[in-house]
Formats: structure tokens, C-alpha cells, sequence
């Protein structure tokens, strides 16, 4: 019980200008003592939740393998996702994950370099593909990435190309498109780009903005509805994209979050997956 | 400093400038008008008026995204002509003035109403018609009142983020404010530039605050003003 305080406690104390000023009126301490113990009793009730961090693109994915799991290991799973860098973030930052499951090599191994990951525990499980798309109501044509620059799009609706695996994905994809000019496909577009938090957002984008394009991953387009496909990027022309999953060397539940990647490389796990438009990756762990 | 943190900063101040300079007026009228009147639909204006502040940024954010996009009510296909709102610093300082709106109003209402009635009546038997009490009595009379809530709305501005991100996005140079770029470096785990940007924000904060209740607070100001 005490630990599942500890955190908001800590919090607290790290923002001393927010808190100093209650804290001179009684009232305002019994409050927040109030509050702090009745946190706390929500977290001592039943088992701890297994704390899975993954990227935006899994959640409906793994929000079905999740239950799955919970049904069979009657374990609670609490799923957090968002951009894989953020997640990330998190992570270093003290957040009680369990487990994480990064969308790219670049972030599992940001964290893993400063051992804040099991390394026993860190496999490649799942590939997919970069697909552009635009909203149901356009008309662009494209049979090469080489004609995204001159398609006439006001906004690119990207991850955000400094930090979310989707965004940076695309941005090594178009670096490595020629145009007639000798310039890169990358160099004409950059302008244009809007960076979104995670690849949900900025397909979200394009889906409010009839005039922007995105480049999301192929999942993400098979699950929403409001946008047309324009391009399906080969594994040929696109960077690896590779989800890492991994344990969190902070956790407190080291054997359920084995337990919980096991769990993610089975059989049943991989036909979810797969449902999803996922490729799961043979001999991942 | 990075040149990130110069272009944020100088597109925080003009966004929050101007969605100040818009919304002051505004927010002026409708304050005076709720404290000095009684009129049919007063508790609607009043919520109304409110509403931003109660409600979550993104809904807000997603409201303005709906109105303003393609389709929307005053969107280009309903209006024949482009507002040019969405993903534009236009549209932060929309986002950023419908934000601040609820903050800058409750303060200069406060202000006009402790302005003594009784001072603007004997105005009036001296002669003053409507506007010119209320411009050369009323006004003066609650100006500090009414500095306080520009500069708590300006700040508020500034610090706008959520309902923003939906209208405006993050676009580095063009949108990319001071909340948004401490996020921006924060998400990308560039530690130095965020708590830069966590500094500043700080700063921005603790002067406004400090100068907005030393306007607010008479017995402050009076100490103040003899100094």
C-alpha cells in the first residue's frame, strides 16, 4: 500500500512551488492526506496491475492479447500507450513500467544502453509497413514516392520525426528517395511536415484535414475508417520496422512480466497479430 | 539559448499578444455588461463565457478543429473563402484567446464590480452621458483590475497547449510555442532544452502572478504607488 503512494509523494515533493503554498493551511494538508490515503487504498485492493508500456500503434492489438492474458493468468493488466519515445520518457523517468514495447530498435535501445531494461528479456517480436494515405475525399494518384512531393498536400501528418518511431521512419524513408532534381524526397517535403505526439494523432490529422497527407503504419490504416490509401511502401524501399519487447529492469513483478512476453510470442498471441495486419517474427526471443 | 528556444519564445509572445489584444475588448464589454446589468440569458452568458475553463483542452481543441475544418460551419466549403485557422499561428491565437477568455472576463468583472455604483450615478447628474462615465469614470476607476486580467489572460495565452495542438499543431517555427516545444524536447528526450523551457515557463508564471496581485490587491499597490 505505502508504495503505491510513494510515487504521487514523490511527485509532490518534486514540485515544491505547487505544493508549499497549500501546505501553510491545515485544511488543505487534510485534504491531500485524504487524498494521497484514499490513492493509496485504490492501489492496495486486489493484485498490482501489470504495468505494460506499449506503442500507440498496438493498442488494439494488445488490448485484446492483454485480455486474453488476464483471463488465462487472472492477472490484471494496466496498458499505457503512446508515441514509443515518450513511453520511453516515462520510463527513465521512474514510471512503474513492467513492460515495454517500443515500435523501434532506437528507443528499446536509448533505455537498454543505460540499463533500465532486462537484457536476458529484450527480443524483436512484430514487422510492419509504412503505407501514405490521405483523406476519403481526395483525389491524389501516386505510383512512386517519388511523386508525394508534387502531389500538392498542404500539411505532411507525421510522428513527430525527431522522436516517434512512425515519424522517423518516414523521414529515413523519404532521405533515401531520389527526385529528378537530385534532391531527396525528405528535403522538398520537410516544410510541410506537422509533427503529431504518436502515429494515432497524426493519422487523426488526416482524417480532420481533407488537404494533408500521412505516413502511418499499415495497421493503423486497416483500423480506421475516413482515409484512402495513396501508396503501400515495400519492405524493399522502407527502413526494418521492428517492435522490441522487453522487460523493465525497475519492475517490481519480474516473473509475470516474463510471463507476459512469453505470453506475446505464442501462438495465440501471433493469430492476434496477425488479425491486425502485424508480422510476428519467427525465433523473436 | 538554441534557436528553438528563440523561435518559441518570440511566436509564444506574438500568439499571446494578439489573442490578448482581440479577446481584451471582448472580454472588457462582456464583463461590464455582467456586472453592472441584470438581463434575460445572463447565467447563459456567464457559462458560456466560463466554459473553456472548465472544459478539457482538447474538447475545446476538437470543437474549434470541427468548426474550422473544410466542412465545418466556418469552414471554407460552408464559407467560400478560407479562414486559413487550422495548423496556422492564426489558429493558435484563436485557441489561445477562447482559452483565455474565461480568465480575462471573471477578473475585469470583479474589478467593475468593486467600483462603487454610487460614483457612476453621480456622474451621471453631472452631466456624463453613458459612454462618457464609462470612459472617464468606470474605466479608470477599475484599470488596475483590468491590467491584472490582461496580464493573467496574456499568460494564460502563453501558456496554452492542448486545445491549440488540435487547431494548430506543432510545427516547429510556425506553431511551435513554449508549451509546445518543452513538450516537443521533452517527448524527444532532449533534457537541456526542456528544463529551459521549464525554467522560463516558471519565470512567465511567478511575474505574472506576482504583478497581477500586486494590481489586484489596493493595499499592495497604494504601498507600491508611494514608493
Amino acid at each position: 500500500m505505502l508504495s503505491s503512494v510513494e510515487p504521487i509523494g514523490a511527485m509532490i515533493l518534486r514540485t515544491p512551488g505547487l505544493c508549499l503554498p497549500a501546505m501553510r493551511s491545515a485544511p488543505a494538508v487534510a485534504v491531500l492526506t485524504g487524498c494521497l490515503l484514499l490513492l493509496g487504498g485504490c492501489g492496495g485492493q486486489g493484485d498490482d496491475p501489470l504495468y505494460v508500456f506499449a506503442a500507440a500503434s498496438l493498442e488494439e492489438a494488445l488490448t485484446e492479447i492483454a485480455a486474453e492474458f488476464e483471463l488465462r493468468e487472472g492477472r490484471p493488466v494496466a496498458l499505457n500507450f503512446g508515441g514509443s519515445n515518450a513511453l520511453a520518457q516515462q520510463i527513465r523517468n521512474g514510471a512503474p513500467a513492467d513492460v515495454f514495447v517500443s515500435a523501434d530498435v532506437y528507443w528499446a535501445e536509448d533505455l537498454a544502453r543505460d540499463h533500465l531494461l532486462v537484457a536476458s528479456s529484450y527480443s524483436e517480436v512484430l514487422a510492419n509497413r509504412l503505407v501514405v494515405v490521405g483523406h476519403e475525399s481526395s483525389t491524389w494518384e501516386m505510383s512512386d514516392l517519388g511523386d508525394l512531393p508534387a502531389l500538392g498536400f498542404s500539411h505532411l501528418s507525421l510522428g513527430d520525426p525527431e522522436a516517434v518511431p512512425a515519424g522517423r521512419y518516414a523521414k529515413i524513408l523519404l532521405e533515401g528517395v531520389r527526385l529528378a532534381n537530385g534532391s531527396d524526397a525528405w528535403s522538398a517535403v520537410r516544410a510541410s511536415v506537422v509533427p503529431a505526439p504518436d502515429v494515432r494523432a497524426a493519422l487523426a490529422l488526416v482524417r480532420e484535414e481533407p488537404r494533408a497527407i500521412g505516413i502511418v503504419y499499415a495497421t493503423d490504416y486497416a483500423t480506421t475508417e475516413g482515409v484512402r490509401l495513396l501508396f503501400e511502401v515495400s519492405d524493399s524501399m522502407a527502413p526494418p520496422i521492428r517492435y522490441v519487447a522487453a522487460a523493465v529492469a525497475a519492475s517490481t513483478h519480474p516473473v509475470a512480466a516474463a510471463r507476459f512476453l512469453a505470453y506475446g510470442r505464442s501462438e495465440a498471441a501471433a493469430a492476434v497479430y496477425r488479425r491486425y495486419g502485424f508480422v510476428p517474427l519467427e525465433g523473436g526471443g | 539559448m538554441g534557436p528553438e528556444v528563440g523561435s518559441a519564445l518570440r511566436l509564444s509572445v506574438q500568439v499571446a499578444l494578439v489573442a490578448t489584444v482581440v479577446i481584451f475588448p471582448v472580454a472588457t464589454v462582456l464583463a461590464y455588461w455582467m456586472a453592472r446589468h441584470d438581463f434575460p440569458g445572463k447565467g447563459l452568458v456567464a457559462a458560456l463565457t466560463t466554459l473553456p475553463l472548465v472544459m478539457p483542452p482538447t474538447a475545446m481543441g476538437l470543437l474549434l478543429l470541427r468548426l474550422f475544418g473544410a466542412d465545418g460551419l466556418l469552414g471554407r466549403n460552408t464559407l467560400g473563402f478560407d479562414l486559413d485557422l487550422v495548423l496556422t499561428w492564426k489558429g493558435a491565437v484563436v485557441a489561445a484567446g477562447i482559452m483565455s477568455l474565461p480568465l480575462v472576463v471573471r477578473t475585469a468583472r470583479v474589478s467593475f464590480e468593486a467600483v462603487d455604483p454610487r460614483l457612476e450615478s453621480m456622474a451621471r447628474t453631472l452631466g456624463h452621458g453613458h459612454s462618457s462615465t464609462f470612459f472617464r469614470f468606470t474605466l479608470p476607476l477599475a484599470r488596475r483590475g483590468l491590467v491584472a486580467a490582461a496580464i493573467l489572460g496574456f499568460t494564460r495565452a502563453v501558456g496554452e497547449f492542448g486545445a491549440a495542438m488540435m487547431v494548430a499543431g506543432n510545427i516547429p517555427g510556425r506553431t511551435r510555442t513554449l508549451s509546445m516545444a518543452l513538450y516537443s524536447a521533452q517527448q524527444q528526450g532532449r533534457d537541456v532544452e526542456a528544463t529551459t523551457f521549464l525554467l522560463i515557463a516558471i519565470a512567465v508564471g511567478v511575474v505574472a502572478v506576482f504583478a497581477s496581485e500586486r494590481l489586484a490587491d489596493p493595499k499592495l499597490s497604494r504601498r507600491g504607488a508611494g514608493r
